[in-house]
């Protein structure tokens, strides 16, 4: 591709110290874009089976995409890439902020870790080229402190990703924080960085990306804005953001009601941690690099108990997971937790539900005051809630919770055992996002269908069980949410598209807001080659099978690894409530996505799909090489 | 004196900025049945143009928006069957689909 990329991506052995550059082969871009896309084939390439995660051979990848740092709408983000410590499988994330278009600015396309450091380092990247730098001055600090000293030393243009002490203590729920609060949150790929002793990036960009017809991506960018900007829903987006629909995913029973168990009608005190009731604590708004929708805030609570100041606001997946996932209405409390997890650098989604296991375990008294150094521990109690994650965040304190959660539910469950993983609502180690699939059944199938498990970000069909679907797109069925069988082709379309608009590094939220075949216009206009929505879908089944390629070199299949909780699936189903009586039928949804994705039955990419692919090295490994059990 | 009972409309998510309300309110008259499409129809008058599309919508399908949930008194009235019952007092959620964020 002519515009878009650096075609330059840096490979830091921190063992060594060592970094070089390196121009891929062009088709490399063409074939995975960005993103994950790019991550997924670099390290599949580069690096063995079988690798731990926390070790010296884990690659973590930190990439852009082609639309990064150009006039395309929501051109901001970056991916963070690895095997995850969580899982033990394929793990990424991403996130907005001002990171991705620093990195790009600076002149690479991505950069990938290697080795363990044997000092605290932090990787600059800046005009006088890239260059490991001692951080032991920053080892300790928190995110918030560590971009402010970085900044003062790198200049205000500077902007870092960071860990804080949750991945420097090695939390395998750990985030990498950009920007005092956007998170790379799920995965715990901050404990990656934690342990190869990598405390920050910082990125000082100065160059401009080439655009192949800057005029066409000019006129686009103006185009879409335009038709975004007359929409209420966009208008709408732009004054609550995610926390317009705490309350009404709530009584909706999309977002889990006391670890998953309860109908949403039974807490109408969650209008107040939603919309309005919390929009009074912004104090100014906040937009993510060159963002037209600009759906983040500042915001601050001026006295008491959870004085917080400069937080950013809190996302409808923290206010679920420890508002009504914890029956907690004290909106202050979740501003406060919001900063907590930030300044650690902890992903609030897993960090809620680990909380929410906690309390179950303690209700039922497999976990005791002895446990938590004699403090009760119940439902709704938000003083107990916050100082539980401050502890969490440290690894640290409550007794013995502290350190025992900050390994996540599924590896705290396992410890305590009696009974207590029944309750633990994770996919493969992953802590379920705040959708439910009783509620709209494709999120089970992505949940369990994703090489990265448990991600909520992977929404494909849900934007058609419960919504328009993504604009532009039209389905030739109606999709029905409690109906099974015959979404599985549509399911896998829709998710592809979506993998290859994430692989360019935009926004979920513009993605289900803006003509989809805009993404191929921009990326036409930017990169000089003919790009189409067909192409989008091609790619984005691509980049599903090599991921779910390098599952299958760890040894893991969807089908045997990745199961759905029991109170996700309705099993047994709630008694009151919009999902009074639903259990939904994952078999029929999965078996109908792998036949879709040309998958076998358990979730892998058979031999003829990787070849059809062009992954013929990944074929001849996987089938050749040592067959499949 | 005649008998009235209240119902009342709670607007979420994207309502709130289509309608430009939060909640609406409807006085239900015992000596008349009002079924559900009814009171959309009479607030598609009262209050806000939507819930007169809303009262002929076939399966709470609204262009741009998808398929709109209500929740009566903690149950939900399910398309179209239920919108030909009754209109009962109470509270009312209406919840347009939240894709996901």
């Amino acid at each position: 591709m002519h515009g878009g990329n650096t075609g330059r991506i840096l490979f830091v052995d921190l063992g060594t110290g060592t970094i070089r550059q390196e121009r891929p082969d062009p088709s490399l871009y063409r074939d995975y874009l960005g993103g994950y896309g790019l991550g997924a084939a670099i390290i599949y390439a580069n690096q063995p089976a079988g690798v731990d995660p926390l070790g010296p051979d884990n690659m973590l990848g930190f990439t852009t995409g082609p639309l990064v740092g150009t006039p395309a709408i929501t051109g901001c983000r970056f991916t963070v890439c690895g095997k995850s410590p969580l899982t033990g499988t394929w793990g990424d994330s991403n996130c907005g902020g001002f990171f991705g278009p620093a990195l790009k600015m600076a002149g690479y396309d991505g950069v990938f870790f290697t080795g363990i450091s044997r000092e605290p380092v932090y990787l600059y990247v800046g005009p006088e080229g890239p260059a490991l730098r001692p951080a032991a001055e920053l080892w300790g600090l928190d995110t918030f402190d560590t971009e402010d000293r970085l900044r003062q030393c790198h200049g205000e243009g500077t902007q870092v990703a960071c860990i804080g002490v949750a991945g420097e203590r090695g939390s395998l729920i750990a985030a990498i924080i950009n920007d005092y609060g956007r998170a790379a949150g799920r995965s715990g790929l901050g404990a990656v960085m934690g342990a190869k002793r990598l405390k920050a990036i910082a990125a000082r960009g100065q160059g401009a990306v080439s655009l192949a017809d800057p005029e066409a991506a000019t006129r686009l960018r103006r185009k879409y804005v335009s038709e975004m900007a007359a929409s209420p829903r966009v208008r709408h987006f732009t004054k609550y953001g995610t926390i317009d629909h705490v309350a009404s995913s709530c009584f909706s029973n999309d977002s889990p009601v006391r670890n998953w168990a309860w109908a949403g009608v039974d807490f109408p005190e969650a209008t107040a941690i939603s919309d309005d009731a919390l929009l009074a604590y912004e104090y100014r708004k906040y937009g993510c690099w060159h963002c037209n929708i600009v759906c983040g805030g500042h915001y601050r609570v001026k006295e008491g108990r959870y004085r917080t100041d400069n937080a950013h606001k809190p996302e409808y997946e923290t206010c679920a997971m420890f508002g009504n996932n914890l029956l907690n209405s004290n909106p202050e409390s979740l501003i406060k937790i919001n900063d907590i997890c930030n300044r650690a650098g902890l992903d609030t989604i897993s960090a809620g539900a680990t909380v929410g296991w906690a309390i179950e375990c303690y209700e039922r008294g497999i976990l005791t005051d002895e446990d938590t150094g004699g403090r009760p521990l119940r439902w709704g109690d938000n003083e107990a809630i916050v100082d539980l994650t401050e502890a969490l965040a440290r690894g640290e304190g409550f007794g013995r919770l502290g350190a025992l959660l900050a390994k996540g539910s599924a590896a705290a469950a396992a410890e305590v055992g009696q009974g207590s993983g029944d309750f633990a609502i994770h996919v493969g180690g992953q802590e379920l996002p705040a959708h439910d699939p009783r509620y709209a059944p494709s999120w089970g199938t992505y949940y369990v269908g994703d090489a990265t498990p448990g991600r909520h970000t992977q929404l494909g069909l849900v934007t058609y069980e419960n919504g328009p679907g993504l604009p532009g797109l039209e389905l030739p069925v109606k999709i029905e949410r409690h109906a099974y069988a015959g979404k599985g082709e549509y399911a896998a379309r829709v998710q592809n598209i979506m993998h290859a608009a994430y692989c360019c590094g935009v926004c979920m939220f513009a993605v289900q807001r803006m003509n989809v075949h805009g993404w191929p216009e921009f990326l036409t206009a930017i990169s000089g080659e003919e790009f189409t929505i067909h192409d989008f879908e091609s790619i984005g089944r691509r980049v599903a099978a090599l991921r779910g390629a390098f599952n299958m070199r760890e040894g893991v299949a969807p089908k045997t690894h990745f199961r759905l909780p029991k109170r996700a699936l309705g099993d047994p189903p709630l008694d009151k409530g919009p999902l009074e009586g639903v259990t939904i039928d994952i078999e029929t949804l999965t078996r109908e996505y792998f036949a879709a994705q040309g998958w076998d039955q358990l979730g892998r990419p058979t031999e003829a799909t990787l070849r059809e692919m062009g992954l013929e090295d990944a074929a001849d490994e996987l089938y050749v090489a040592r067959p499949p059990q | 004196m005649q008998d009235c009972r209240q119902l009342v409309i709670n607007l979420t998510g994207e309502l709130v900025t289509i309608t430009g309300r939060r909640e609406a309110r409807l006085a239900l008259s015992a000596a008349r049945t009002m079924t559900w499409r009814d009171a959309f129809a009479q607030l598609g008058q009262t209050e806000h143009e939507w819930f007169g599309l809303l009262a002929v919508s076939e399966d709470g399908r609204l262009s741009g928006l998808g398929q709109v949930l209500l929740l009566h008194n903690g149950r939900m009235l399910s398309w179209p069957h239920d919108l030909t019952g009754r209109a009962e007092a109470g509270s009312l959620y209406i919840i347009p689909p939240i894709p996901g964020g």
